[in-house]
């Protein structure tokens, strides 16, 4: 008898109407995604955002901000004024406030960009490993996190920037280095829970070498993971980053950011509350934009919605 | 194994689809099923053919993206129509369902008397809690749980598959069903145990009086237990009859390759190692988009032109009252395997 | 039946896994496989039966080494895989592969079809080009029934019985002479079953594969073996040729588990099944006696004393006491 009787196998499937358009796991994730009205909206404002930034000089030639600075002392104080086109008002050497919030996002995005790219790629290694060795290993390194989580974030800043000095990448790395944990332990979870999986064990049925394993198959499916984790751990950042700002220990003059905006603004907040107004909605906004975002791409990344 | 003439339940033009963001899932396509009162009824299938899904929707149990339409008829009512607390009464009460993994069925945190005691109570409201107690330990005992009042206090994990099985067969039988459904109830289970529990369900069910609902994939265990039996296939009826005309004479071209595709150690005894089992080719449709005419046209050997055209109606065999198929071909089993092997 | 043509030899195998044991408790062993031996000849198959707990998954994986093994030896193509690194064993995988019980969770999500069926070609002919592969990959996908579009899709759009095969083909595109199935029809339909047991069938006769088949279901395993072993709680109870056993068989559990089976047969003189009393022992204490003797219809007293060696009776090998 032969074997599946393949004709008759292959005219039965096609008289099944099996019509199905291939897609991968990657792309369903994102068909998901785009159900989401919520997140999609959130990703847009995000996107807004971010061009904003990019054109801040943009902004600069519109309200004549270089102008303005030369006449200072006329300038400086002033509350929002729409018709000279100051929106958010000005400081108090003259610029624009506005200006100054479209450059502050530049670099608490940039930080956002830097620090969580560090969080990650150390992160995931480190959780990778870990999950992956197991036994003694893992509990050492795991040991080695709780150590270094409890460590207060602002006296590790102060000592490391009063070190290296207030250069912008200390600061993004500073904050790199404290964010990493979270993305550390969120992989081990993972890598342990694929470690069991069924297609693993056939990977290792079949004499794939560890490295094999770890980079055909654990890295794929940790990725999805790691981005939810990314975009959740961005808005931490850049609040760190503004913690950071306020304590005076963030970027320098003439860089600014949303966080020395905001406490630039609280010094004077009693006489001129309009200060805070601008960058403070700008950063709320940012921060739960990102975090729609980040809960959208978790629901499109969840298996059990298959 | 009596029957009579009034059925206890009717399903009459039972549709079910499931909404899903791929589009529609045609899971039921009109089924219309009577059971009658101390019968074991038997409904076999596989994957897709929608035989969870039809006893599911009796007790409103389906998922919230399914639209149903037809009548499913207890005690004059329509259940389908009912509001959940008009409902509530009969599930658990009237109509009691057993499923297929006792393990996610019991509740993991609370001891097997919180949950029986609360099966009982919720019916009986004016149950005292020592009767309640009583009641169970009753039921467990009844069920052949050694140790009854021990049990009680114990997690549901810490009993094996097979005593966990049981409880919930003392679960739903604590408040005197007149219906009991089980969905594939002993699927998950070994075999030895398998059969005790079916011997459990035979002993209960003649002393009672109550009517069955087994669903299951399993042939051989339907024709162990059942008095009739109901072929589903792709959400549609396939034959209807008792057991044994069904399994001995099927007339149906898709019963008849389920049961020669059915390993034989099932089926008797003497078996050759080197017999190759008949392999129906394809695989069930896709119930999104199901075929215009027939559903099994596609892997039916017997096919032909107007299969794939029109949907047959489930209809009495020629000559008989109690047996009743849904396919174009006439003739005779013999003639039906004749086609099967010829096509080969 | 030379000892040329015995493919694989398993000696006294046992293996035991370490349960819990903190700083205030011992921890318990768990005896998954007990002192098993059986040998597998070219060509054949050889089915492994037992309910849960019978530890025939375990064994299944100690053959392979993906277990650590215990104690005894298995003695594949001369070697003894207990007593290889772990990277020797890997690169003797070529010989012997696997088919697992559950095919869509058995494949790689996120990787497609053709890129799972080459990978162990990859590992283990790397000197092939790319071309290659892909050429043996279509040969492989064709020879097993699989329509070659499918190349390009992921596991998730396939239903079971077409995942299984690609797990067929990922495990014979090697040429192993060992192929060992973990319950590999359990979770298919009915329908879907017979394909894929005729297409092993197949198989094993156009390549001489030796087939080690693992199973609960004992009307599936009729099928397909040659030869039958029944385990309990990771002892041998009985071994020998299939119709043998299924026609006579000999030890009570043997027995019990053959009438537990429900079967269609309305004739009147349908035998009557053998109940079996009480619950599976627990894995972690070790039996003085036969393992079954809690539940054996026929126990007497000196099944609690004494484990019942494998005698030779009506042709096989059976561990009971008063067998027959």
């Amino acid at each position: 008898m032969t074997v599946l009787n393949r004709e008759r196998n292959e005219e039965a499937l096609a008289a099944a109407g099996e019509v199905l358009r291939s897609r991968s796991l990657t792309q369903l994730a994102i068909a998901r995604f785009l159900r989401n009205r919520v997140a999609v909206g959130a990703t847009l404002i995000v996107a807004v955002m971010i061009l904003m930034a990019t054109f801040a000089p943009l902004f600069e030639l519109m309200t004549g901000y270089e102008m303005d600075f030369q006449d200072r002392n006329f300038y400086s104080g002033k509350a929002p004024d729409w018709d000279a086109k100051h929106y958010f008002g000005t400081d108090q050497n003259g610029r624009d406030i506005f200006v100054r919030t479209m450059f502050g996002m530049r670099i608490s995005m940039l930080v956002a960009l830097v620090a969580a790219s560090v969080a990650l790629v150390i992160g995931v290694s480190y959780g990778a490993i870990s999950g992956l060795a197991g036994g003694l290993t893992d509990t050492i390194m795991m040991r080695i996190l709780d150590l270094l989580i409890s460590y207060p974030l602002t006296l590790i800043a102060v000592i490391a920037l009063a070190y290296f000095g207030r250069n912008i990448f200390i600061v993004f790395i500073i904050i790199g280095l404290v964010e990493w944990q979270i993305m550390a332990r969120v992989i081990r979870g993972q890598v342990i829970s694929l470690r069991n999986s069924d297609f693993i064990e056939a990977a290792r049925a079949a004499g794939v070498r560890p490295i094999g394993i770890l980079v055909r198959h654990i890295v794929p499916n940790v990725t999805g993971v790691a981005i939810v984790y990314m975009t959740l751990i961005i808005p931490e950042v850049i609040l760190v980053e503004s913690f950071l700002g306020y304590l005076g220990l963030g970027v320098q003059e003439p860089n600014t950011s949303l966080g020395v905006l905001i406490s630039e603004g609280a010094n004077a907040i009693e006489r001129k509350p309009w200060m805070t107004y601008g960058p403070g909605m700008f950063l709320v906004v940012l921060l739960l934009a990102l975090n729609f975002v980040g809960d959208g791409l978790r629901d499109a990344f969840d298996p059990k919605d298959r | 194994m009596s029957t009579s003439q009034t059925p206890i339940l009717s399903i009459k033009d039972l549709f079910i689809e499931f909404e899903t963001p791929d589009g529609a899932v045609k899971a039921v396509n009109g089924i219309n099923l009577d059971l009658f009162k101390g019968e074991v009824l038997g409904i076999v299938g596989e994957s897709g053919s929608g035989k969870s899904q039809s006893w599911m929707a009796t007790l409103g149990l389906l998922a919230e993206n399914a639209t149903t339409s037809g009548e499913v008829t207890f005690d004059g009512e329509n259940l389908l129509t009912l509001p959940p607390k008009a409902l509530n009464p009969i599930r658990g009460n009237r109509i009691a369902m057993v499923f297929q993994d006792p393990m996610t069925s019991l509740n993991p945190y609370l001891t097997i008397e919180t949950q029986m005691v609360e099966a009982l109570r919720i019916h009986n409201k004016r149950m005292s809690k020592p009767d309640a107690r009583k009641r169970c330990v009753e039921m467990l005992d009844r069920v052949a749980i050694p140790a009854a009042d021990k049990r009680l206090k114990q997690f549901p994990h810490e009993l094996s598959g097979g005593m966990r099985q049981r409880v919930m067969i003392a679960l739903a039988l604590l408040n005197d069903p007149e219906v009991l459904i089980a969905d594939e109830p002993t699927t998950a289970l070994d075999v030895t145990i398998q059969a005790e529990i079916l011997d459990i369900l035979l002993d209960l069910q003649r002393e009672r009086g109550m009517a069955v609902v087994f669903i299951t994939h399993d042939l051989g265990v339907v024709a162990e237990i059942c008095s009739r039996v109901c072929v589903m296939y792709a959400g549609r009826l396939a034959e209807i009859g008792p057991v044994q005309d069904v399994f001995t004479d099927a007339r149906h071209p898709y019963t008849l390759s389920l049961l020669k595709a059915t390993p034989r150690a099932a089926q008797s005894q003497a078996a050759q190692s080197d017999d190759a089992l008949y392999a129906i080719p394809g695989a069930p449709p896709n119930m999104r988009m199901p075929p215009p005419g027939c559903p099994f046209e596609p892997r039916c050997a017997c096919a032909d032109a107007h299969c794939r055209e029109q949907v047959p109606a489930l209809e009495p065999l020629q000559g008989s009252e109690t047996r009743l198929k849904a396919c174009f071909r006439e003739g005779s089993s013999a003639a039906l395997l004749e086609a099967l092997v010829h096509e080969r | 039946m030379s000892d040329r043509d015995t493919i694989l030899s398993v000696e006294n195998l046992s293996v035991h896994f370490r349960l819990g044991g903190g700083v205030f408790s011992r921890a318990s062993i768990v005896r998954a496989v007990e002192n098993v031996s059986f040998a597998l000849q070219r060509g054949e198959t050889l089915s492994i039966v037992g309910e849960s707990g019978s530890g025939k998954s375990t064994l299944a994986r100690a053959v392979l080494r993906l277990v650590a093994i215990t104690k005894g030896s298995v003695i594949l193509n001369g070697e003894n895989l207990a007593q290889l690194s772990n990277n020797e064993v890997r690169k003797r995988r070529q010989n012997m592969q696997m088919v697992f019980q559950d095919p869509i969770a058995s494949l790689s999500p996120r990787r497609t079809v053709e890129q799972i069926i080459a990978e162990p070609l990859m590992v283990h002919q790397p000197e092939l080009s790319g071309e290659e592969r892909s050429a043996k990959v279509r040969d492989t996908m064709d020879a097993i029934g699989l329509l070659p579009d499918m190349r390009n899709r992921y596991p998730h759009e396939f239903s079971g019985g077409q995942a299984q095969r690609i797990g067929i083909a990922r495990a014979l595109i090697v040429e192993p002479t060992l192929l060992v199935a973990d319950e590999p029809v359990s979770a298919l339909d009915v329908s879907i079953q017979a394909q894929v047991l005729n297409l092993l069938s197949d198989i094993k006769r156009q390549r001489s594969l030796s087939l080690l088949f693992i199973s609960h279901d004992l009307s599936v395993v009729q099928h397909v073996s040659d030869r039958l072993l029944v385990l309990y709680l990771g002892h041998v109870m009985e071994v020998g040729a299939a119709k043998d056993i299924y026609a006579n068989p000999q030890h009570p559990y043997t027995k019990a588990l053959l009438s537990a089976v429900p079967t269609i047969d309305f004739s009147a003189n349908k035998p009557k099944r053998t109940r079996l009393t009480g619950e599976l022992p627990s894995p972690t204490v070790e039996h003085v006696g036969c393992p079954f003797a809690s539940r054996c219809p026929m126990a007497q007293a000196i099944c609690n004393e004494q484990k019942p060696q494998l005698n030779t009776v009506e042709g096989r090998d059976v561990a009971c006491h008063f067998p027959g």
